[in-house]
């Protein structure tokens, strides 16, 4: 596991945190990311710009978990969400240690990340080539595509 | 050419195509005056069904919007100067940098809609008012509203509110139950908001709602529920009601939320749900509507989840008689 943090894609990704539990969208393509209390707090503290392996060593000192048995978890969770584009690879790792906390973390799988579609198919639509005859979402053809 | 110059050349359009019946209908929304200056008196009465109970005699100041439509046009309307790539998903123009103003050409309707926030102006062109869609006969002006209230801090939402001494969000995506179970109460007597978009603002831990529209969109399915509403209309796969100012109220207080669910079960009833997926059943259908998304909307109606309780109205067989009896806390 290498010390590297990571970023936050912030020119399209946005995302919400309600109580403990995160929504994340992709603004541009539509997608959007429900993550649940334990993703979440991985996901928070990677914003705060913690290595995984800061943020694994905190969980495995408070809860007496095997770093190994927590580390590819995290580190297949962080994966996921940059081959989503939701986060990039940084070098500015916070040197502070990880202070907050959970109340309870049990080693599992953090992967994959439920993901919702049906936005992006929407947005996705061209509305003058790809769509039926009808109009957007139906197109208009062509030729007719001006104002007059 | 600037967007300036192109609106002026619309606007005197709009004046060229005035007919003799001309006709000026003002609204008020959020204690905020529109005025709608329609070519003609035909064209006002199609686009104000949906807005009869807000329509104000009031002279203030506010915004004016012009509507007319190919048929009144007097030369040749304006060319819009943008490239079909300029375009984006939902007709919105993304490449322009004046901030003042807001464009959105949309195909299938045939809608022009062109804000200048600065000067208060609106344009609202038709190609064929003949051919008006029924999502634009219920929500008429709709991208010109949501910029212009936007940029006061209010977010248009895609809910159904009902309201008794406090209002009730009921949000979801297509056929979750919402305009059957906004029926369902104003058949009981309950104020009517709006069946697929209201404004909502947030402030101070408080959700203020106001509506927009007398609409409501029903399908074949819920209409059998209100055998006396069915008036069978064969354009339209869903049957298009206006509702009486006298069942419609213009606002309210929100203080709960509830994610309707059609079920087989013999009784309605509430579950909890978190806010994470009250969330999750609001914003999607809301904010992927928007024109010019904004990342400030998806975070107002985070505020606006954070602020309210959630809660799952499950639907079952009853629920003509149901819903009220689970409701009937949470609006009085």
């Amino acid at each position: 596991m290498t010390n590297h943090s990571y970023k936050l894609n912030s020119q399209f990704v946005t995302y919400e945190v309600l109580e403990g539990e995160a929504v994340v969208v992709n603004l541009l393509s539509g997608i959007y990311y429900s993550l649940d209390n334990q993703q979440t707090y991985v996901w928070e503290r990677l914003m705060e710009n913690f290595s995984l392996e800061a943020i694994v060593y905190a969980l495995s000192n408070r809860f007496s978990h095997p770093f190994d048995e927590i580390a590819p978890q995290v580190n297949a969770f962080a994966s996921e969400l940059e081959k989503e584009n939701l986060i990039y690879k940084s070098s500015e790792a916070s040197v502070n240690e990880v202070k907050t906390l959970p109340s309870d973390f049990a080693p599992r799988d953090l992967t994959p990340i439920q993901k919702f579609t049906e936005m992006k198919e929407l947005l996705q639509l061209d509305p003058i080539h790809e769509v039926d005859e009808q109009g957007w979402p139906y197109p208009m053809p062509l030729s007719e595509s001006s104002c007059r | 050419m600037s967007l300036n110059d192109i609106f002026n050349r619309f606007e005197e359009d709009w004046r060229q195509s005035k007919q003799s019946t001309s006709k000026t209908v003002t609204i008020k929304i959020a204690g905020k005056t529109i005025h709608l200056h329609f070519s003609d008196e035909n064209l006002s009465f199609l686009l104000t069904q949906a807005l009869s109970h807000i329509k104000r005699d009031c002279l203030e100041e506010g915004l004016n919007i012009y509507v007319w439509d190919r048929s009144q046009t007097y030369g040749d309307i304006p060319k819009l100067p943008w490239s079909y790539d300029q375009f984006g998903s939902h007709g919105e123009i993304c490449s322009y940098s004046e901030d003042n103003f807001c464009i959105a050409w949309q195909y299938s309707s045939g809608i022009l809609s062109f804000l200048d926030k600065k000067k208060k102006r609106a344009l609202y062109w038709i190609r064929n008012r003949e051919e008006l869609p029924i999502w634009d006969l219920s929500s008429p002006f709709r991208s010109i509203l949501q910029w212009w209230f936007e940029a006061m801090g209010f977010t248009m939402c895609h809910t159904a509110i009902v309201s008794k001494q406090r209002g009730v969000m009921l949000v979801g995506k297509g056929g979750s139950g919402k305009s059957t179970t906004s029926m369902a109460c104003v058949k009981k007597g309950l104020g009517f908001l709006g069946d697929d978009y209201c404004l909502t603002y947030v402030e101070n831990n408080t959700v203020k709602a106001y509506s927009l529209y007398n609409s409501m969109k029903l399908t074949p399915k819920s209409l059998s529920f209100f055998p006396d509403l069915a008036n069978p209309s064969p354009s339209f796969e869903k049957q298009l009601i206006f509702l009486d100012p006298i069942s419609c109220k213009n606002q309210c207080l929100i203080h709960t939320l509830f994610v309707p669910k059609i079920t087989h079960a013999s009784k309605t009833e509430i579950l909890p749900i978190t806010k994470r997926e009250a969330l999750l059943e609001l914003f999607p259908t809301s904010f992927f509507q928007l024109t010019y998304r904004q990342r400030e909307s998806f975070s107002r109606m985070s505020a606006l989840v954070k602020t309210v309780n959630c809660y799952q109205l499950v639907l079952g067989d009853d629920f003509k008689e149901g819903v009220l009896e689970q409701l009937e806390a949470y609006v009085n």
